[in-house]
């Protein structure tokens, strides 16, 4: 495993929040497998030069969507048989959408456009749907 | 107990934390790959400092004279206590000093790091066999009975003269290995608990992830090497109160195995380098990549190999047990010649492979720098000065002496000495695309042969202090004459001579080489 996470602090979006979403997505994908183990609430937040209470918020918020599950002395790790949050198992996302989001990503990395506007284009999009009523 | 025996360590431990984050702070840049580099050079220069044991060197000894008493059990504890606890809270404070994030976005791997994936696993595995080893002899040392001191009084000896008898005590072997084994349990698990620490403290910024791995991978080196000689002297103070005779039945000369070994291990880690924090590259894969010509890759590797020579008299201790045993001098000369003679080995391997007959040979315009002839002829007058005194107490007293041992044993080295000088001047010479390579490598090999001789003279006044001069002691007591000083400091000179050896073996050949010839080398050595 060699996921990684951003959290940037001029967003709106808050910190917990930012953590919460990516987790959920890198599980969504398929890049946290089963099983992973998480690193401590004190060592992402000293990573994250955040307060350590950011990110059991976060962790306490995955867990109770199921997408992970905090185990006595053993630490947090990704739920066997992830849900919550929407986005069902990485098994249920069908692999052409995924082709579609690593084409998107390659695409606007080729163009020169940063991460957090290849994330503002896909919210606005999603929000435009939302308006029409789909 | 006085409210500061409590302070002063905080204070102390207040004042290492400002230190190291001054030294990492960088108002542009906090945590850059230079600061990093030199914060983690500063803990381990740090945490070696506070690691000394010398203060209880001769722990579980009852000295004879009753005017310097050894520290007992419970004296032993603050004494044992500073270097172990002092060297992993200096480690463990440097890794709390590192700088958090400062920018907006900020990064974070969602990896668990563990101790073994940065742990160097060599130096993990040598580090391991130290404190097996020293829980080994404090363990051997628990088993052994106690005796009295007994002052010392001349007996008859059947050739006609009469030799002192008697020596200093030892406490019961349990009162010792105590504290020692509490003081490696501490050390073992202190260990253990900043190697997480390590792991798992917070990522700089500004490094790469590799960085960031290989930062941790230099903290555990400083770390692992630093408590890889408290360990050692725990065992030595061990070793020391093993090896002493029982003055019933000895002169008071003695040497201790574990002191000399305790040496080899301090050179060890003093010699295993951690990897190099620059561009990601280290230092071994630097050199690999500057490729250089097979000559003097042959006299590069020849530095490694006269260190493994170094350690032969601790094997020929080790399968024959009692030869070398109380024979410093002997000890020290094998060393020596073991160390020439791998010397010559490779000269002659110059010659084989690497010669070409018709070549005009090339010899070096300035042969040895001017600083080793001095460092030479110092350490020879150093010698000649000691042997000297020695002889001449010793007879006065009617001491055995030790001193011709020391006499011929360095005598032989020196003639050992002259086999590689002669190769050097011999073989056959080595043509190559860079001019003035075939001498550059004459001079190496000169440079390696003169300090080796260097370090030899004092090695070996060094070995006859610390052997002959506590069996002298008794004879000028603290304020009998003027000279009685002398014989007081004459052991701690002793020690000083000999880590002065150690230092002047591993002299390394860049800077020292003359200069038209290390000018003409290709690729400076970098190994001692």
């Amino acid at each position: 495993m060699s996921a990684g996470i951003t959290v940037d602090l001029r967003s709106a979006t808050p910190p917990y929040e930012q953590i919460r979403s990516q987790i959920s997505s890198l599980v969504a994908v398929g890049a946290l497998p089963p099983e992973s183990r998480l690193p401590t609430v004190r060592s992402l937040a000293a990573d994250l030069g955040i307060a350590a209470g950011t990110v059991a918020r976060a962790y306490k918020e995955l867990e109770a969507a199921g997408v992970v599950e905090s185990r006595r002395r053993g630490g947090t790790f990704i739920a066997s048989v992830p849900g919550g949050a929407g986005h069902g198992s990485p098994g249920a996302i069908p692999s052409e959408v995924t082709a579609a989001v690593e084409r998107y990503v390659e695409a606007g990395r080729k163009a020169g456009l940063s991460d957090g506007l290849l994330l503002d284009l896909v919210r606005a999009r999603l929000g435009t749907e939302r308006t029409d009523g789909h | 107990m006085q409210p500061t025996v409590i302070l002063f360590p905080f204070l102390l431990a207040a004042g290492v934390y400002l230190l190291l984050r001054w030294v990492i702070w960088q108002p542009d840049n906090p945590g850059s790959a230079g600061t990093a580099a030199k914060h983690a050079l500063w803990i381990g220069v740090i945490g070696w400092l506070v690691s000394s044991l010398q203060p209880a060197a001769k722990a579980g000894l009852i000295p004879v004279s009753g005017l310097s008493q050894a520290p007992s059990g419970v004296d032993l504890l603050p004494i044992l206590a500073w270097p172990v606890l002092g060297c992993l809270a200096v480690h463990a404070i440097g890794q709390l000093s590192y700088p958090g994030p400062r920018l907006p976005r900020r990064r974070a791997s969602l990896d668990v790091r563990r101790i073994r994936d940065f742990l160097p696993r060599k130096l993990a595995w040598t580090v391991l066999a130290v404190f097996v080893t020293a829980a080994g002899q404090i363990a051997w040392t628990a088993s052994l009975p106690g005796f009295d001191p007994i002052p010392y009084a001349p007996q008859p000896e059947p050739s006609g003269g009469s030799t002192y008898y008697g020596g200093d005590g030892r406490v019961p072997g349990m009162d010792l290995a105590a504290p020692l084994g509490g003081a490696l349990a501490v050390l073992a698990a202190g260990t253990f608990a900043v190697l997480a620490l390590i792991a798992r403290r917070r990522r700089l910024e500004s490094l790469t992830s590799g960085d960031n791995g290989l930062l941790r991978t230099i903290a555990m080196n400083r770390l692992l090497r630093t408590v890889a000689t408290v360990a050692s002297g725990l065992a030595a103070i061990a070793g020391n109160h093993t090896a002493l005779p029982d003055p019933a039945e000895s002169t008071g000369t003695w040497a201790s195995p574990a002191a000399a070994l305790n040496l080899v291990v301090l050179l060890a880690m003093w010699w295993w380098a951690p990897p190099k924090l620059s561009h990601g590259l280290t230092e071994r894969r630097a050199r690999q990549i500057l490729d250089p010509q097979p000559a003097t890759k042959l006299a590069v590797s020849i530095g490694p190999a006269m260190g493994l020579a170094a350690l032969l008299p601790l094997v020929a201790a080790a399968v024959m047990p009692g030869v070398l045993t109380g024979q410093p001098a002997l000890f020290v000369a094998l060393a020596a010649i073991a160390v020439l003679a791998v010397v010559a080995g490779g000269e002659v391997l110059l010659h084989r492979n690497h010669g070409t007959d018709g070549e005009p040979r090339h010899w070096p315009r300035q042969v040895v720098s001017p600083a080793l002839i001095a460092t030479v002829v110092a350490a020879m007058a150093i010698l000649l000065s000691v042997l000297v005194l020695i002889a001449v107490r010793q007879a006065e007293t009617g001491v055995p002496p030790s001193w011709p041992a020391t006499a011929w044993t360095t005598v032989a080295a020196i003639g050992t000495a002259a086999v590689p000088v002669a190769v050097a001047r011999r073989r056959r010479s080595i043509p190559g695309a860079v001019p003035g390579l075939d001498a550059a490598l004459r001079a190496i090999t000169l440079h390696r042969v003169a300090r080796t001789l260097a370090a030899l003279f004092a090695a070996q006044a060094g070995a006859l202090l610390m052997s002959a001069a506590p069996g002298l002691q008794r004879f000028s007591p603290p304020g009998a004459d003027a000279t009685s000083v002398l014989w007081q400091i004459a052991p701690g000179a002793g020690v000083i001579l000999a880590a002065a050896g150690v230092v002047i073996a591993v002299i390394p050949v860049r800077g020292i080489t003359a200069k038209p010839a290390a000018k003409a080398a290709p690729a400076p050595e970098t190994v001692p």
